[in-house]
């Protein structure tokens, strides 16, 4: 007699069959190891599964994976970073709201752990992932207007920085 | 005005098109974007190489810490009833498990007396696959031309049932009685037949009328066209499946 687990079991697998893929690539690209990327994947993924219904649309699935992937690896990133070198941080804009600009993905990638933690989720999202702001705003649980400033923010302690350090774009 | 970002593809048209979860029109358009563009290929070709290693190497080490977190707690009281019932089906067609993940959509009508109290129809979509694999349909589950899809039910109270199907173009095919012009007599457990799925691409609706008369199938066609998503039957409990039919 088949326990009711099994159920559940294969339920779980078909979700994490799906959806594991999506998760592991983003972790991949975000923490650039892959055993991180492992442990994460299997965690972000245990998380993701408390807020989704049993089958959700696609869409929804994603932006709480987004959600929670983005989090989580920005935590293990800061965690990391403890252990590390300081890196040298962004420099200070003043804070007169500037607005986005646009940054490459790589280089967004690259500043991410030298900028301050209440920006880096937002960058991520719009910067690396290309979502719209309003999506971005969305998916953190935050304002619009919140989601622009820091990521003018950003963008703008990226572009002291590289003027400062004379550093090229790749 | 704020400068947007380039306008490639954002990461969740990419992923939403790798689960094949886009509509056919966007997909097309997505599609013709990664052939054109080189950074977005390169995102798609990445995603495609961590898929295929997360399916060789990540899945076996973590899944089964994942099963014994998540397995032993939430959904399985919600699955009990569900359970009891598919098991004689799941005996009979010797298949381990073949519990539905979602109960598809219901609509009905109030005259329909099989709703009332405790037991109310089930219908379970289970597919085959070619190349080997059988798995559980559920909403949008991705199919494929050649997929061999059997249905098992409970009619609870119902007499009659028909099973069918409308695609994007509004074709309508009957598979419960194969062809039939009305719903016939049904049992609980696998309907006889199984139906192989041609190559149509794009979303596509099973249903499935139960009843304790006959229905005809201008009847049901004529629910499904007057309301694609919540199709009323007079005197029927009405269950849908959207399903997602991909290319080989
Ligand atoms: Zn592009």
């Amino acid at each position: 007699m088949p326990s009711l687990g099994v159920t559940s079991h294969e339920r779980i697998t078909t979700l994490y069959r799906k959806y594991g893929p999506t998760i592991y690539s983003r972790c991949r690209r975000l923490l650039k190891d892959d055993s991180l990327a492992e442990d994460a994947t299997q965690e972000v993924f245990m998380r993701v599964m408390k807020h989704i219904e049993s089958a959700p649309p696609e869409a929804e699935a994603l932006s709480w994976i987004y959600r929670v992937s983005t989090n989580y690896c920005l935590n293990v990133i800061r965690d990391r970073g403890r252990h590390a070198e300081p890196a040298a941080e962004l420099p200070e804009v003043p804070s007169e709201h500037p607005e986005p600009e646009l940054i490459d993905k790589n280089l967004a990638l690259r500043l991410l752990t030298r900028a301050p933690e209440n920006l880096r989720a937002p960058a991520v999202l719009y910067y690396v992932d290309g979502l719209e702001q309003e999506q971005v705003a969305k998916t953190l649980g935050i304002s619009r207007r919140t989601v622009i400033n820091r990521l003018g923010e950003f963008s703008q302690r990226c572009r002291k920085y590289l003027a400062r350090e004379g550093d090229v774009a790749p | 005005m704020t400068p947007s970002t380039p306008k490639h593809l954002s990461s969740e048209t990419i992923d939403l098109l790798s689960l094949a979860a886009l509509e056919p029109a966007q997909a097309r358009s997505a599609r013709a974007h990664i052939d054109s563009c080189s950074q977005c290929q390169a995102e798609w070709q990445t995603l495609q190489e961590d898929k295929a290693r997360f399916e060789q190497f990540v899945l076996p080490r973590t899944l089964p810490k994942i099963e014994a977190t998540l397995a032993p707690v939430p959904w399985t009281t919600q699955l009990t009833q569900k359970w009891k019932l598919l098991i004689p089906a799941a005996s009979l067609a010797g298949v381990a498990v073949l519990a539905l993940v979602l109960t598809p959509q219901a609509t009905d009508t109030p005259a329909y007396v099989g709703v009332k109290g405790p037991s109310v129809p089930t219908f379970d979509v289970v597919a085959q696959r070619p190349s080997g694999g059988q798995f559980t349909v559920t909403v949008r589950t991705p199919l494929k031309p050649k997929d061999r899809i059997r249905f098992v039910v409970d009619p609870a109270t119902a007499n009659y049932l028909m099973i069918a199907s409308q695609d994007a173009a509004g074709v309508f095919t009957v598979f419960y009685p194969y062809g039939g012009q009305q719903s016939a007599a049904v049992r609980r457990g696998e309907v006889p037949g199984s139906i192989e799925l041609d190559a149509t691409v794009g979303p596509e609706t099973l249903v499935a009328v139960f009843s304790l008369a006959p229905v005809t199938a201008q009847t049901v066609k004529n629910a499904l066209t007057a309301n694609p998503t919540a199709p009323r039957v007079e005197n029927a409990h009405v269950l849908l499946l959207p399903v997602m039919k991909e290319s080989l």
